[in-house]
């Protein structure tokens, strides 16, 4: 399992990513945007495995399996329920919280790796049942179904340069509101429970539950990675989302940096676009997360923003970080033997030292 | 036992304190072995109690018991009049009974004070959807929590300059009044220490005797001490509860049950004469 530091005050670095994202939006050509928006799609979903993983301490290996109900989910409701595109989104993405609820109220009692296995067996058995003939009505079986397509606010989001606001916007959103999550009381839960279950539940804490909200997000936001996606590739299929692509959500997050919430967006950046734009790696796109991500997990375990956050906290003035106790500002340094404050703790309560 | 004045005279009244944490034949058993076998506790309501005993006596065992963190074959648990054997240890910390541990387990990447707001999960109301979205009134119940989280460490005397630091840069002594900060937060009802004093130097460790009696004489807090450190426990507990092997051995005050053969044999061993 990896530990790594979690940074709670990288806010700054998150908007300045989200910021570069945005000044890209307009320089970047049709095909471009087009590939970077899938990649904003695996971002999302790559914020929502750190939450679970990085501080909630739940591996969620199962996050292909909800980003594949999202997007078949949101491609039924819109196009045989009649839903507008961000109804039909919302309720896809309510819906992967929901079952990822019902998931954790069991997985999230097994410790150490038990939830790590659950979710990787969900998304097999997610899988199998997506492409099975139970549910062929809905998602068309092993041919697939048509993408959620369609206009919002008035716009073709099939178009790749509305889709590509659309996925910044969501990812702003899903970051902003993951800032919020772990920066909270929910926040110092998660972080508490990862830490010591024990210690947590002796404070009051409430493990199960803070650790289904934890996954449910997660699992949300694993929806709404998968219908952009869903929405970029114009056609769901079984093959568009495969159990390894949990995998490889997790060696994004692991890349940059478990628990930082950036670090998970310049992973799926990395792991999406180089093998995309680098000449014969796409066809050994596999082997290449492999290594990238061996290589990470012995070099840089920490990851790459990690590492660089680790750095940066470091240069700080010591007087923040490690400062050695001493008299506060005004006030006399101490006189007094410890030993002879401790005996007038006694006598203040009438007592006689024993060893007099 | 308390005193008071009589309303109608001079004359000094003596009236039993109030049990506030009771405990009667506790037993728990790790497979064959009891660690506690059939002991019983009672703390009086205000009072600092005091747990000694030679090591393996079954101190940290009995603690665990109360808090909840392990579970109890036989006996019974109750707090200011209601049972709570049979709640989780969570529950029982929102029923007011709070403790610390040996070895203090802060979460490292936390600053001082989030580490203390942890501690006032029982007394605040869970609001997180409010909360991840970040509007106004999130705002107003997370700075709620840092007035509450303050109070708790201007109460145990830790300098404001340094609550901003992450509790992995404290010292060892530091991070014990800052778990200690954190279990007082909320003001439980009852606080249970393990080895309070273990690893501290002595002027941490007399800092620490006057953080507990402070709360004592200030708050009222009702405090069951785990600890080795006999001169400790002399000056600061009202009464002593000695174990040995799981049972309880003597009880009464410090100086009476220092001054038992048996309790003296318990930490010293029997004098052999052959020898």
């Amino acid at each position: 399992m990896l530990t790594v530091p979690a940074h709670t005050r990288t806010y700054w670095a998150t908007a300045l990513v989200l910021a570069v994202l945005a000044v890209l939006w307009p320089l970047l050509g049709e095909s471009d945007l087009s590939l970077v928006g899938v990649g904003l799609g695996y971002a999302v979903a790559a914020v929502g495995v750190d939450i679970a993983t990085g501080y909630a301490g739940q591996p969620n290996f199962g996050q292909s399996a909800f980003m594949a109900i999202g997007a078949y989910a949101a491609a039924w409701l819109e196009n045989s329920q009649g839903l507008s595109l961000w109804q039909a989104s919302l309720c896809a993405i309510i819906l992967c919280a929901l079952l990822a609820t019902l998931l954790g109220l069991a997985a999230v009692r097994l410790e150490h790796l038990g939830f790590g296995i659950v979710t990787f067996a969900f998304a097999f058995v997610a899988a199998a049942f997506l492409q099975g003939g139970a549910l062929s009505d809905i998602t068309g079986g092993p041919n697939g179904t048509p993408s959620p397509a369609g206009s919002l606010f008035g716009y073709d989001v099939t178009q790749p340069r509305t889709l590509y606001g659309v996925a910044l916007v969501v990812l702003i959103v899903a970051t902003f509101l993951s800032h919020n999550f772990v920066r909270s009381r929910a926040g110092r839960a998660m972080l508490t429970v990862k830490g010591n279950e024990k210690v947590a539940a002796v404070l009051g804490v409430d493990a199960t539950s803070v650790k289904l909200r934890a996954f449910a997000l997660s699992a949300a936001f694993g929806g709404a990675g998968g219908v952009l996606i869903a929405i970029s590739a114009g056609f769901v299929t079984p093959a568009s989302f495969p159990p390894a692509a949990s995998v490889t959500l997790f060696g994004m997050v692991a890349l940059g940096g478990v628990g930082t919430i950036t670090g998970p967006i310049l992973g799926a950046m990395f792991f999406w676009l180089v093998p995309s734009y680098a000449p014969g790696l796409e066809a050994k796109q596999t082997v290449f997360i492999a290594a990238v991500f061996l290589l990470v997990l012995v070099v840089l375990p920490s990851g790459v923003f990690g590492t660089v956050a680790d750095l940066v906290a470091r240069r700080r003035p010591k007087l923040r970080w490690a400062r050695p106790l001493g008299p506060a500002r005004g006030q006399p340094a101490r006189d007094v033997r410890g030993d002879d404050r401790l005996a007038r703790v006694g006598e203040r309560r009438g007592r006689v030292n024993v060893n007099e | 036992m308390s005193s008071e004045t009589s309303p109608c005279g001079q004359r000094q009244i003596e009236r039993p304190a109030e049990p506030l944490l009771v405990a009667t034949d506790i037993r728990v058993a790790f497979g064959g072995v009891a660690a506690v076998d059939g002991a019983s506790i009672s703390v009086a309501k205000g009072s600092c109690h005091g747990l000694v005993g030679p090591n393996g006596a079954g101190k940290t065992t009995m603690l665990n018991a109360l808090s909840g963190v392990v579970r109890r074959q036989a006996g019974e648990i109750w707090l200011d009049g209601a049972r709570i054997d049979g709640l989780s240890a969570r529950r029982r910390r929102r029923q007011g009974l709070a403790r610390t541990f040996q070895n203090p387990s802060l979460v490292p990447d936390l600053s001082v004070l989030d580490n203390v707001k942890v501690g006032l999960f029982p007394v605040l109301r869970w609001l997180s959807w409010r909360d991840i979205l970040g509007f106004g009134l999130a705002r107003a119940g997370e700075r709620r929590t840092a007035a509450a989280a303050d109070e708790s460490l201007d109460a145990v005397g830790f300098p404001v300059r340094r609550r901003h630091v992450r509790a992995s840069e404290l010292s060892h002594g530091d991070q014990k009044i800052v778990d200690l900060a954190r279990a007082l937060a909320g003001r439980p009802r009852a606080l249970l220490l393990d080895e309070p004093t273990a690893g501290l130097t002595v002027d941490e460790m007399s800092d620490f005797a006057g953080v507990l009696d402070r709360q004592r004489r200030d708050y009222g807090a009702t405090l069951l001490i785990v600890s080795h450190h006999m001169r400790f426990l002399n000056d600061l507990a009202d009464a002593v509860t000695v174990m040995e092997s799981g049972r309880v051995l003597a009880e009464g005050s410090f100086a009476e049950v220092s001054a038992r053969p048996e309790v003296v044999s318990a930490f010293l061993g029997e004098y052999d004469a052959t020898f």
